[in-house]
């Protein structure tokens, strides 16, 4: 009988215990705070409204990022773009798509739960694309025998170029796991073959370009949303 | 707080970037097509450089003179309609493989009575041409391989004794292509 009571007992102990224990565990959950580890993807939404306001542009591009340790995030883009030139005396119309890969680092310091991020990130960037000569003027320094006009619409195709990125910007939770972001790219051409006896004066993801430098710019508006894979303690 | 003000900074340079677009105006100090550089020698001296006197240039079958833009002022334009000079450039047609000119000496105005000077020569320019790409703003310049010339005299006589072409490619206009001898 005495036997039966202690272990009675006993069991009520360990569950109590038990109870105690977790109750620990929830206390320290809200001291130390638990971070989303998780894959983000998302749409860049300022290439579909340049498409709709712009008749010399179309185009769209997916991004995404996995946060692998603490502030640094793996990241990529991948996209296609349509651009067209249009100068005094030359139009070309460049179309073909582009995948970047790099990643971020974020330098900000969020309070509690949240998932701010002031960035920056490098990225190594590649496009492939054909490209047409639609119209181009032959220029002389006399307009005696008139303009010269060619509109031949030769098509060069299978072109490739490749650039470094760096790029600078800002992502919000806006809700919960949904993010708005807005960065600005600064990037360097690497390499690029062009056709024979002309130039590549735009490229899938590097923007058009510049005849007197390898630079370029761009900018992204991306939404994007959070699927959180684990969660993991901030130390 | 700190957050709203960066994402203002990101939004003026992003508008930033698609503002400054157009810097794509083809300079005058570019090397564009070239323009044919003919000078004019004394037939009796053929070292010596000499001016023919109100000479007048004009493509055949055009009523209109000659013109070309100032190299340096491409808003001024130079007519050859009486020039007197030793040296001069002419442009050739861009999309044929022979440009045919009148070569008038003397051309006095339409007012005055023909002078018994006027003198028409026709030369004609033949060559093959090759398109360069220059760049964006300035697009494709013509070159100009194998240039020949054909002098035919006309009703009136020849005032040109002879045409010698001095560099048959015509790619810049560094030194004179043609020299004519009177």
């Amino acid at each position: 009988m005495y036997r039966y009571f202690s272990s009675i007992f006993f069991i009520l102990l360990t569950t109590f215990t038990a109870e105690a224990q977790q109750e620990t565990v929830q206390a320290q959950d809200s001291v130390q705070y638990k971070e989303k580890y998780g894959i983000r993807v998302g749409v860049d939404i300022s290439k579909p409204i340049r498409t709709i306001l712009d008749d010399n542009y179309s185009g769209i591009e997916l991004v995404g990022d996995y946060r692998v340790y603490k502030n640094f995030y793996v990241a990529s883009e991948v996209g296609t773009e349509k651009i067209t030139f249009v100068g005094d005396n030359i139009e070309t119309t460049t179309n073909g798509s582009y995948i970047k890969v790099g990643g971020d680092y974020n330098a900000y310091e969020n309070w509690l739960e949240m998932q701010n991020a002031i960035f920056v990130g490098v990225r190594y960037g590649f496009a492939t694309f054909s490209q047409s000569l639609d119209q181009y003027q032959i220029y002389t320094s006399s307009d005696y025998f008139g303009p010269d006009i060619r509109e031949e619409n030769t098509e060069t195709s299978g072109l490739t170029a490749s650039w470094a990125e760096i790029m600078v910007g800002i992502k919000v939770e806006v809700l919960n796991n949904l993010f708005l972001s807005a960065n600005v790219q600064l990037k360097r051409k690497i390499g690029q073959n062009s056709p024979t006896n002309f130039d590549n004066l735009a490229i899938p993801g590097f923007g058009r370009t510049y005849d007197s430098s390898e630079f370029g710019a761009g900018f992204g508006y991306t939404i994007s949303y959070m699927i959180p894979f684990y969660k993991k303690a901030r130390n | 707080m700190r957050l709203k003000t960066y994402s203002l900074f990101l939004i003026i340079i992003a508008i930033a970037s698609l503002g400054c677009q157009r810097d794509d105006i083809c300079p005058a100090t570019e090397d564009t097509t070239p323009l044919l550089i003919i000078r004019f020698y004394d037939i009796n001296e053929p070292d010596e450089l000499l001016a023919p006197q109100n000479l007048g240039i004009r493509a055949e079958g055009n009523e209109e003179y000659v013109s070309i833009r100032n190299q340096s002022d491409r808003e001024e334009v130079i007519t050859f309609e009486r020039f007197t000079g030793d040296s001069l450039a002419i442009p050739l047609k861009t999309n044929e493989d022979s440009t045919t000119f009148e070569f008038i000496l003397n051309n006095n105005s339409e007012n005055q009575e023909p002078s018994d000077l006027k003198n028409t020569d026709v030369v004609q320019f033949t060559y093959s041409r090759a398109e360069e790409y220059i760049n964006r703003a300035c697009a494709y310049k013509v070159n100009y391989i194998g240039l020949k010339s054909n002098l035919q005299a006309g009703e009136d006589g020849a005032w040109i004794q002879e045409i010698q072409v001095d560099r048959t490619n015509i790619e810049d206009q560094n030194e004179a292509h043609v020299s004519i001898f009177f």
